[in-house]
């Protein structure tokens, strides 16, 4: 097997795993613990950008990620805010 | 030469589709907004891995406009959620925020005992975006706007960190160059028609349309700094 299919089946695997425990995984009530499980599936895009050779979007994909993550983690502590007042 | 990316295009499909599905059912049975939100993000990975699938330059050119679009998308309905939120609280004469100011310095808010005032602060901004725009404007091109927009998001959001104003020459020249995006478009797509109707003049067809194409982006992506500003 080619190095590019180990690292296609990787994503998969993350990909699926990361899915699984973002929908039902332990503890996924905490809006926080759900994001951070959501982090898992998108290393798994990152991987099979990577073996079709799509340099350019795995950057920008990682780029537009931690602008993501700002806004989430941003909506989140909002909420609780304006729900505890 | 047979390629070995060929073959992997229905495992590629499979898991892509059973991805979205599964996570479009799970968007189904939520009840609650915020967890639909951070879930939509999963349908966003499935997307992008049904796309990246076909594996063509092509398919690469589709993925860049679908992840711009998706980070859109989910800061508009990410803010619809908090304004909703703000609404429904009981007591609205609290401090509503904008974008990434709740990440200002503890400096500017009388949080910190000591009045430190740094000189790096104020310089390095400014310096990265030079750095960032000059560079992207020599890229040309979608990178090159995206490098654009980098270096204007960077300095509006540090200036807002800092909490001091945008001059009103950056704010006017930003907003003129925002309306030239239009005419950057038809340069663009002009651009681009001209490769196929007259090759002879391929080189001005690729500069017309690279220009065009890093004014557009960097203006578009480069306003997300400027929301909030306006009065």
């Amino acid at each position: 097997m080619d190095l590019v299919q180990y690292i296609l089946y990787l994503g998969y695997a993350l990909l699926i795993i990361g899915t699984l425990g973002a929908i039902l995984g332990p503890k996924v009530e905490d809006p926080l613990i759900r994001f951070l499980n959501v982090e898992v599936p998108s290393i798994g895009v990152a991987l099979i950008f990577l073996t079709y050779d799509e340099d350019l979007a795995l950057m920008t994909f990682i780029a537009v990620n931690a602008i993501l993550s700002l806004i989430l983690i941003r909506a989140l502590i909002l909420k609780e805010k304006y729900e505890s007042e | 030469m047979e390629n070995i990316i060929y073959s992997l295009y229905h495992p590629t499909m499979i898991i892509g589709f059973s991805v979205g599905i599964l996570s479009l059912l799970a968007i189904g049975f939520q009840k609650d907004d915020l967890h639909a939100l951070i879930l939509a993000d999963v349908v966003e990975c499935a997307m992008l891995v049904i796309i990246a699938g076909v594996g063509t330059d092509l398919a690469e050119a589709l993925i860049l406009p679908g992840l711009v679009v998706s980070l859109a998308e989910l800061l508009a309905v990410s803010e619809v959620l908090i304004t909703r939120k703000h609404i429904q609280s009981k007591n609205h004469d609290s401090k509503k925020f904008k974008l990434f100011e709740e990440f200002k310095l503890p400096l500017h808010t009388g949080e910190l005992k000591y009045d430190i005032e740094m000189e790096v602060l104020k310089t390095s901004p400014k310096f990265f975006a030079i750095i960032l725009i000059v560079y992207g404007a020599i890229l040309s091109g979608f990178t090159g706007g995206a490098v654009i927009a980098t270096g204007l998001l960077f300095y509006a959001l540090s200036q807002r960190v800092l909490g001091l104003n945008i001059s009103d020459d950056v704010k006017t020249l930003w907003e003129g160059m925002a309306g030239l995006s239009g005419v950057a478009w038809a340069f663009w797509i002009f651009g681009f028609l001209g490769f196929f109707l007259f090759p002879k003049y391929w080189l001005v067809c690729l500069l017309m349309s690279g220009l065009g194409l890093v004014i557009k982006v960097g203006s578009k992506l480069g306003l997300v700094g400027y929301i909030g500003e306006v009065k």
